[in-house]
């Protein structure tokens, strides 16, 4: 007797192989049979896959799920995109180890860095484990809908037996103590060590991590490679020269200590063309050197969004704009762009570097993201070119008058502003040494969606541009994941493992578009995206989506996948 | 005297977090050429109270333009970690 009988569907299993015509079957949380025929076994529940997918649950390795971990145990709306497994703690940041007099410091820099607004934050993380790591994964795992892979924060490490002077070399005894801490987060359930060298705080001071002498984390890289861990670094994205830099010292302490190592982001933007070549060479030398070394590359373009409420530096690269857009309140910024030369001189302006073969600006490439009057909704989502062709004006004129209407309070957003090539982004994806991932889940919320990232590769990837076999695609974010971060018994489909199981329609599956979400508590807008093809997601054996019937409110079958 | 490198270039670029960056090109005396990336709050920083309101006005400047506060730092090691 199964508990769950998947048929008919195509099982594509996550090693890469081709995928063929079978059954599952799931008893007590793990998978008891994979490719035979189960017609004739008895089972609790039975879902017909007929013209579907079943895989493994996706493994989302770069995520900020942290703080919505503890208030949403689904971290909606991740799960409906077939996710099962996620990395929690990058870039430095972990919501343990934290003593309660540094909660607020700690909590700040967490927004700051992650976007995460206060009220969400304030009201829904309240600290009921105290302060270890060890006791707050107890929290997480006792009430939580899919699994959680943690990272233990370097930031965090050094605030904890530093104090609030962490902004300086640490003492050998310090150095000595962060190891002794990282240990015990380790044998907790910690998957590794995350650290950064671009942070800041609130304060806009760099983070602790940016201040530790590299004898510091190479002494905690040894402490990881006792644990068989992962260290992962958000180094200088911006900077093809620095991040070969800190390619070449991941594979350093890869060889010296014995670890996997991993950064993030890597994306290619026309801005610094040449880069991804240089960094993917230094990666595949440290790889030949014996080192393991994965630079995680994200799947979906980088969109820019701004409103004439609030001043963005676009608006330096538009001679005369500047001034307007820094004007102390609404009130004089909305007169300055009602005034009849004032405004002229705008629209020229912006006229001009629009019609600039030099310029990434372009006023007729504008989308109105969101607006606050009714009678606009209609325009969400089309282009100041498209409408200002349909009412007789410019482009530029439209923006500026559509802005004074809705008293400033409409967004605008600028597609595609980079990691937009599909061939180039395509043959990133493919790359051997690329770790599919640097979703950012559960970061920069109210500026853009981070769900969907594996909707858009087996759409955008697979199915349109076959930079991917299905099969390829399915292993990258399954299999692949699982033993780069060492996840045991996860990202197969093979009898035995854990039974986290995405069953889709590779005809259909994508994301969403990009909506406006009203959520978290505290109120305030965020961004999300919406599966699109998704039929069902299993986690450790549990039910715990389906397209029919949404989120099951009794799944809670998630557990911490490193213990 | 250390030469100071001066700001021969910029262009607008987008930022990972979905927010518009700055990528400034710096010549140094020796005519080596570095491109570094500067954000909304790097920017408001530098420009605070000066006069520059568009980027071809940085064009030309020391790049010490964009680090008012460099020097006024508390420590060699805040100095590294901003600049690193």
């Amino acid at each position: 007797m199964y508990d769950l009988i998947i048929e008919h569907g195509t099982i594509v299993d996550g090693s890469g192989l081709r995928g063929y015509r079978g059954d599952v079957g799931i008893r007590d949380g793990k998978l008891a049979a994979v490719g035979r025929s189960l017609a004739k076994a008895d089972a609790v529940r039975r879902i017909d896959a007929t013209g579907n997918v079943v895989s493994p649950g996706f493994i989302d390795p770069h995520t900020h799920y942290d703080a919505q971990l503890l208030f949403d145990p689904y971290v909606y709306p991740a799960i409906e995109h077939g996710v099962t497994t996620i990395v929690t703690g990058n870039c430095s940041l972990s919501l343990a180890p934290v003593r309660p007099d540094q909660r607020e410091a700690f909590g700040a820099m967490f927004r700051l860095i992650e976007e995460m607004p206060k009220a969400a934050f304030d009201d829904g993380v309240d600290w009921r484990w105290g302060e270890g790591f060890g006791p707050m994964l107890d929290v997480i795992a006792a009430d939580t809908a899919l699994n959680v892979a943690p990272l233990v924060g370097h930031s965090v490490l050094r605030m904890y037996v530093m104090g609030g002077d962490a902004r300086r070399s640490a003492t050998a005894e310090e150095v000595e103590a962060m190891c002794e801490l990282l240990a015990e987060c380790l044998d907790a359930g910690a998957v590794g060590l995350s650290t950064s060298y671009i942070d800041i705080d609130d304060d806009f001071r760099p983070v602790p991590s940016r201040f530790a002498h590299h004898d510091e984390l190479r002494a905690m890289c040894r402490v990881l490679g006792e644990h068989g861990r992962m260290l992962q670094i958000v180094h200088e994205f911006f900077d093809a020269g620095l991040t070969v830099s800190r390619v070449e010292m991941l594979g350093d302490l890869s060889r010296e200590f014995g670890i996997p190592t991993t950064l993030s982001p890597l994306f290619q933007t026309d801005a610094n063309p040449g880069a991804v070549e240089m960094v993917l060479r230094s990666v595949a030398g440290e790889w030949e050197r014996g080192a393991r070394v994965w630079p995680q590359v994200q799947t979906r373009p980088i969109d820019i969004s701004w409103t004439l409420d609030q001043r963005s530096i676009m608006f330096l690269g538009i001679p005369g704009w500047w001034p307007v857009v820094s004007l102390p309140t609404r009130a004089e910024r909305v007169a300055a762009l009602t005034d009849p030369a004032v405004r002229a001189g705008l629209i020229a302006s912006l006229d001009r570097v629009s019609a600039s073969s030099h310029s990434s600006v372009d006023a007729a490439t504008f989308v109105i993201r969101e607006v606050t009057l009714e009678h606009n909704v209609n325009l969400v989502g089309r282009s100041l070119g498209e409408v200002a062709a349909e009412r007789g004006t410019s482009a530029s004129e439209l923006f500026i008058d559509l802005s004074v209407e809705e008293d400033l309070g409409v967004w605008f957003i600028r597609p595609n502003a980079g990691h937009h090539d599909v061939a180039a982004v395509g043959s990133m994806l493919a790359h051997p040494l690329v770790h599919v991932g640097a979703s950012d889940g559960g970061a920069h919320v109210g500026s853009f969606a981070t769900y969907g990232d594996t909707g858009m590769l087996l759409s955008t990837y697979v199915r349109e541009s076959a930079a991917l076999t299905l099969e390829a695609a399915v292993k990258k974010i399954t299999h692949d994941t699982a033993m780069i971060w060492g996840l045991a018994d996860r990202g197969l489909l093979r009898e035995g493992y854990a039974a986290d199981v995405c069953v889709f329609n590779p005809e259909t599956i994508d994301r969403g578009p990009e909506v406006a979400s009203h959520d978290f508590p505290g109120g305030g807008t965020r961004w999300i995206r919406r599966q699109v093809g998704v039929e069902t997601v299993i986690v450790n054996g549990v039910v715990t989506w389906t397209a029919a019937d949404g989120y099951i409110p009794t799944a809670r079958a998630g557990v911490i996948a490193t213990r | 005297m250390i030469d100071v490198p001066v700001i021969c270039g910029t262009d607008l670029a987008p930022g990972h977090d979905g927010r518009s960056e700055i990528i400034v090109s710096v010549r140094y005396s020796n005519g080596a050429v570095a491109r570094l990336s500067l954000d909304q709050e790097s920017i408001e920083t530098a420009l605070a109270g000066s006069a520059i309101t568009d980027l071809a006005a940085l064009h030309g400047q020391p790049w010490s333009v964009l680090f008012p506060d460099a020097n006024a730092s508390t420590t060699h090691e805040e100095i590294a970690a901003c600049t690193t």
